[in-house]
C-alpha cells in the first residue's frame, strides 16, 4: 500500500509522504484524452460494470473513481512514464462516493446554525441537472442562501425561481411571500432573544473556567429565578391587582364584604397585636419571622378578607381567583419543568450510542490543545483518567431507576437509615457520575422529608383541639385564629433562614478558608485541608428545597414567590463570587447533559412533594373564619362547587358529568392504554435503529469489500499496461 | 499601509505558498510570517527542533515531540518558512463558503476533513505503516494518561480501544477505521487555529 515513486513529481516537495496527495491541475490535453480513452481501452468496459454497482454516474467521475484520480490520465500524456502511486486510493473512492459528499454537505450546514439541511449534493457537471431538478422542486421550502453552491449557481436559481413565481397565483405568491418574511422574522427574534438571556456572558465565563457541570448548575439556578417570575406575575395580576386597584382609587371598584353566617362568634375572632412603640430588636425579629407588623399586609393570606371586587360592569369573584391563580401556578410549573426535562431525557434515550467509539474519542481527541502551563496539564491528565475510568463502569449507570426504590424506602423508614447507608458505601465501585446522582437522591430526599414531617406537624396541630377534634371551628381557634397566615409565616421564616444561613457560610466558611489555604500554607492542617470544590450536590439540593417551599408557601403568602426570586438572584451572584474566588476546578468532571435531566427530576419531586400539603389544607382543613378570601366557605376547595351551581343548566350538567365517576374511570382507562401505546411505538422504533444500525454496517463492509475489488482490478490493469 | 505591502515582498515565493497551501489570506501569512520570525531567535532564517520546543502549549503537550516531529519530515534538521507553512495549513478552519464555491477540479486544500485527519493519523502512526498497532496505541495512551495508572490497565484500555475501531479484525487501526472511528467527532472545529482564517 505504500508505493511511492519519485517521478513526475514537481519539486520543492516532501517526496515520502504516504498520506497526503497532492494533485496538480490537469492540463486541457489530459482531459481531451481522458475522454477518448474510455472507449479505446477494453479493460474498461468490465471496469464499468463493477463501477456501475456502486453508483457512480459520470464518466468523469467514472474514470477518476476507477482509475483512483489522475494517474491514468498522467500515463496518457506522459506515455511510458512509471505511474505515481497514491497509496490511498480507498480513501480516494470514499471520497468520491455521493453519500460522502453530501454528509459533508450536512456537516458545514450544520456549523451554521441550520437544522434544515436537506441532502445537498455537489454540483459536478453530470449531477447538475439532477441538482436543479431538486432544487426547483424544493424552492418552496428552502431558502437558497442555505445551498452550497457558489454565487454564480445560486444567482441562476434565484432567476428560475423568479420565473417560476410569475406563472404561480397571486394567492401562491403571496404565501410564498409571506412565508420568506415570516421565516426572516423569525430568525432575527431567535437571535435577539439569545442576547436578552438572562446572566449570558457570566455563565459563559463560569463554563470556560470550571466546566460544563457546574455551568449546569447555574442555568439551572437562572431556571428557577424566570419561574419563580413567572408565579409572581400571575399571582400579582390575578390576586393582587384588583386590591391594590381599589385600595388605591385607582379605578372606581369597591370591596364586597359578606359577614359570616351559621358561624360562631368565636371562631371570627383574630387579635392582631399592632403595638404604637416597638422596640429595635423586636422589629428585626418580626422582620425576621413575620410577625407583629408584617403579620396583617399584603405578605400574607390574613389580609384578603374580602369576599369579592365591584367594579362598574361585573363583579371580580376574589376567592375563586386566589384558588384558580394557586392551581395556575401549580400546573404551570408542572408543565414547563416537564417541557425542560423532555428535551434532556430524548438525547438520554438515543444516548446509546455513547457507547459506540467512546473509547476512540477519548484517546484520539480527548487532549485539549489550548493547555499551556503545566497545573492545567495535569488536572487534563487526571480528568482523562478519571474518564476512562467511567466509560468503563459505564454499565451501572443505567441502572438508576432500580436503586431508586431503596432511597424512598430509607426516608420513609427513618431510624434504619443509618444502617443501610453504612452497608452502601461499601459498594464503592459505582461510577463516580453515578456516585454523584445516588448521593444527590439520598440527600434530597433526606432534606424533603424534613419539610414533610414539619407540615405534617403543623397540620396536626391545627385540626386538634387538647388531643380531641375540633368541633367548634374545625380547626383549633384559639391557637390559630388565622392558620393560613400561621402557616405562611413558618414558610416566609423558613426561606429568610435558608438564605440567611446560605450566606453565612459562604462568608465565614468559604472565605476564610480560602484565605488561611492561601497565607498560611505553611501548616500541615491547612495543606491537606486544600481549597474547596464546587459541591454540586449540596448545592442543587439547597435549591431544590427553596424552590420546595416556594411553592407550599405561596398559597399561604403570596408575595413568596417574589421573595423566592430575590433570593435566587442573591444567591447566583454569591455563589458565582464564591466559586471564582474561592474554588478551584475539580478534577473530576460532571457531565451536564445528563445532569440537567437529572437536576429537573429531583425538582419534579419537590413539586410532588409540595402538591400534597397544599392539596389537603385546600380539601380537607376548614378554611380560618377569622380572615382570608374563603370565610364563607366551609373549605377552600368549595368555592368551585359554589361557582359550578351559578353556571347555566346546561354547563352544570356539562360539568357533573365530566367529574363523575362514569366519565373519570373510562377516561382514566382510555388515557392508560394511550401510554401503553406511545412506550410499545418508543419499544419498536428502539428496535428499528438497531437493525438499522446493524445494516449500516454490513452496507459499509461491502462498500468496503467493493473497493478493494476495484483498487485490485486497478492494480491488473496497471500491471498490464507495464 | 504602504510599509504593509513592502513586508509581503520580503515573505519568500508569497504566491506559490497560496497557491499550495488552499489560499490561505495574506494576513494570516503575514501574522504566520512574523511568528516564525519570532520563534527563530538567532536569526539563522530556518528553525531548528530547539525552538520549536521552547513553545509552551507544546511543552505540556502529551504529542508535544510528535507534533515537532511533524514539522521535520525525513529527518531534516532545518524548517523554512514555506514548510512551516504548509504544516499549519492544516489547522485553518474549514470555511463553509469556500467549500461551496471550490472548484472540484483543484486538488484538495490542505484544512479539508480528510486531510486533517491524515495529519493526526500520522502522529499516532510512528512507524508510517500506515496502520495504529496495539503497541503504537500503548504508547500514545501512555503520554495521554500519564503515570499514574498501572500497566494492566493501560493494556486492558489499550487492548479495548483497538477492539471498537477495528472492523478488518487485524488488530490494527488503519487509517479509513481511524477516520470512521471519529466521524462524529467535529474535527473541522476541534483542529483549527482561528487565526489562520
Amino acid at each position: 500500500m505504500s508505493e511511492s515513486s519519485i517521478s513526475a513529481l514537481p519539486p520543492g516537495r516532501p517526496s515520502r509522504q504516504p498520506f497526503i496527495h497532492q494533485e496538480t491541475s490537469l492540463p486541457k490535453e489530459a482531459l481531451e484524452w481522458e475522454s477518448r480513452s474510455l472507449n479505446t481501452v477494453p479493460a474498461l468496459q468490465d471496469l464499468n460494470e463493477v463501477c456501475s454497482m456502486s453508483k457512480v454516474h459520470s464518466s468523469r467521475s467514472l474514470l477518476k473513481g476507477v482509475l483512483g484520480g489522475r494517474t491514468l490520465v498522467q500515463v496518457w500524456t506522459q506515455t511510458g512514464v512509471v505511474l505515481r502511486c497514491f497509496s490511498s486510493p480507498p480513501v480516494n473512492f470514499l471520497q468520491e462516493l455521493p453519500s460522502y459528499r453530501s454528509i459533508a454537505r450536512k456537516r458545514t450546514t450544520i456549523l451554521s446554525r441550520d437544522k434544515q439541511s436537506g441532502t445537498l449534493l455537489k454540483p459536478t457537471d453530470s449531477y447538475n441537472f439532477q441538482l436543479e431538478g431538486e432544487i426547483t422542486e424544493d424552492l418552496d421550502n428552502q431558502s437558497i442562501r442555505k445551498y452550497a453552491l457558489n454565487i454564480s449557481e445560486k444567482r441562476r436559481l434565484r432567476d428560475i425561481q423568479e420565473t417560476q413565481m410569475k406563472y404561480l397565483s397571486e394567492w401562491d405568491q403571496w404565501k410564498r411571500y409571506s412565508s420568506k418574511s415570516w421565516k426572516r422574522f423569525i430568525e432575527k427574534a431567535r437571535e435577539m432573544t439569545t442576547h436578552l438571556e438572562l446572566w449570558r456572558e457570566d455563565i459563559r465565563s463560569i463554563e470556560g473556567k470550571f466546566g460544563t457541570g457546574i455551568q449546569s448548575y447555574f442555568s439551572f439556578l437562572r431556571f428557577l429565578v424566570l419561574l419563580n417570575l413567572v408565579i409572581f406575575l400571575i399571582i400579582f395580576l390575578v390576586v393582587l391587582l384588583p386590591v391594590l386597584l381599589t385600595r388605591y382609587k385607582i379605578t372606581n371598584s369597591s370591596f364586597i364584604l359578606i359577614p359570616s353566617q351559621d358561624v360562631d362568634i368565636q371562631c371570627t375572632v383574630y387579635p392582631i397585636s399592632s403595638s404604637g412603640l416597638i422596640y429595635f430588636y423586636s422589629y428585626i425579629i418580626d422582620l425576621l419571622s413575620g410577625t407583629g407588623f408584617l403579620e396583617d399586609t399584603y405578605l400574607f393570606y390574613g389580609h384578603y378578607t374580602i369576599d369579592g371586587v365591584k367594579f362598574q360592569n361585573f363583579t371580580y369573584d376574589l376567592p375563586l381567583a386566589y384558588l384558580l391563580s394557586t392551581i395556575a401556578y401549580l400546573a404551570l410549573s408542572l408543565v414547563w419543568i416537564v417541557k425542560r426535562s423532555v428535551e434532556g431525557f430524548k438525547i438520554n434515550l438515543i444516548r446509546s450510542e455513547e457507547h459506540f467509539q467512546s473509547y476512540c474519542n477519548k484517546i484520539f481527541a480527548g487532549w485539549d490543545f489550548c493547555i499551556t502551563n503545566r497545573s492545567m496539564a495535569d488536572l487534563k491528565h487526571s480528568s482523562l483518567r478519571y474518564e476512562l475510568r467511567e466509560i468503563d463502569k459505564m454499565v451501572f449507570g443505567e441502572n438508576l431507576l432500580i436503586l431508586y426504590l431503596p432511597s424512598i424506602v430509607i426516608t420513609l423508614a427513618n431510624f434504619i437509615t443509618p444502617i443501610i447507608f453504612a452497608k452502601i458505601i461499601h459498594y464503592e465501585d459505582y461510577s463516580p457520575g453515578f456516585e454523584i446522582r445516588l448521593t444527590i437522591l439520598r440527600c434530597v430526599f433526606m432534606r424533603l422529608a424534613t419539610i414533610c414531617v414539619l407540615v405534617f406537624t403543623l397540620g396536626s396541630k391545627i385540626t386538634s383541639c387538647d388531643n380531641y377534634l375540633c368541633e367548634l371551628c374545625g380547626y383549633n381557634q384559639k391557637l390559630y385564629p388565622c392558620w393560613e397566615t400561621q402557616v405562611g409565616q413558618e414558610m416566609y421564616k423558613l426561606m429568610i433562614f435558608d438564605l440567611i444561613i446560605i450566606l453565612a457560610v459562604t462568608l465565614f466558611v468559604d472565605f476564610p478558608r480560602k484565605i488561611l489555604v492561601t497565607y498560611c500554607s505553611s501548616w500541615k492542617l491547612f495543606q491537606c485541608w486544600g481549597e474547596q470544590e464546587f459541591a454540586i450536590p449540596d448545592n442543587v439540593l439547597g435549591i431544590v428545597y427553596g424552590q420546595t417551599i416556594c411553592w407550599i408557601g405561596a398559597f399561604f403568602s403570596p408575595l413568596l414567590p417574589a421573595i423566592a426570586t430575590l433570593k435566587f438572584i442573591i444567591i447566583f451572584y454569591v455563589k458565582e463570587i464564591s466559586l471564582l474566588y474561592t474554588c478551584r476546578p475539580s478534577p473530576r468532571q460532571f457531565r451536564a447533559s445528563n445532569s440537567n435531566f437529572f437536576f429537573l427530576l429531583v425538582l419534579l419531586i419537590g413539586l410532588c412533594l409540595a402538591i400534597i400539603p397544599l392539596t389537603i389544607s385546600m380539601a380537607r382543613i376548614p378554611s380560618s373564619k377569622a380572615c382570608g378570601p374563603f370565610t364563607n366557605f366551609n373549605t377552600t376547595w368549595e368555592v368551585v362547587p359554589k361557582t359550578v351551581s351559578t353556571f347555566p343548566n346546561s354547563l352544570q350538567t356539562l360539568v357533573y358529568g365530566i367529574t363523575s365517576e362514569a366519565f373519570a374511570v373510562p377516561f382514566f382507562m382510555i388515557i392508560c392504554l394511550i401510554m401503553f401505546y406511545f412506550i410499545a411505538l418508543a419499544g419498536a422504533h428502539k428496535r428499528v435503529v438497531v437493525q438499522l444500525r446493524e445494516q449500516l454496517n454490513l452496507e459499509s463492509r461491502d462498500k468496503r469489500y467493493l473497493i478493494q475489488k476495484l483498487t485490485e482490478a486497478q492494480r491488473d490493469l496497471r500491471n498490464r499496461l507495464d | 499601509m504602504g510599509s504593509r505591502s513592502s513586508h509581503a515582498a520580503r515573505i519568500p515565493d508569497v504566491d506559490s505558498l497560496r497557491r499550495e497551501t488552499g489560499s490561505v489570506s495574506q494576513a494570516s501569512l503575514r501574522r504566520l510570517y512574523d511568528r516564525f520570525q519570532a520563534l527563530d531567535r538567532t536569526g539563522k532564517g530556518y528553525l531548528s527542533r530547539l525552538d520549536l520546543q521552547q513553545i509552551g502549549a507544546l511543552a505540556v503537550n502529551p504529542l508535544g515531540d510528535r507534533i515537532i516531529d511533524s514539522f521535520f519530515p525525513d529527518g531534516s534538521l532545518r524548517l523554512d518558512f514555506p514548510g512551516f507553512v504548509r504544516v499549519l495549513a492544516h489547522f485553518r478552519p474549514v470555511d463553509e463558503e469556500e467549500e461551496g464555491n471550490r472548484d472540484p477540479k483543484e486538488p484538495e486544500p490542505l484544512n479539508s476533513r480528510m486531510n486533517k485527519l491524515r495529519f493526526a493519523f500520522q502522529l499516532y502512526d510512528l512507524d508510517r505503516d500506515g496502520k495504529i498497532s496495539r503497541h503504537e496505541m500503548l504508547q500514545a495512551l501512555r503520554l495521554m494518561v500519564g503515570v499514574q495508572v498501572t500497566e494492566e490497565q493501560l493494556e486492558s484500555i489499550a487492548d479495548r480501544t483497538v477492539q471498537e475501531a477495528d472492523e478488518d479484525g487485524d488488530g490494527a487501526v488503519s487509517f479509513l477505521e481511524f477516520a470512521k472511528s471519529l466521524e462524529k467527532m467535529n474535527i473541522e472545529q476541534k483542529m483549527s487555529i482561528r487565526i489562520l482564517k
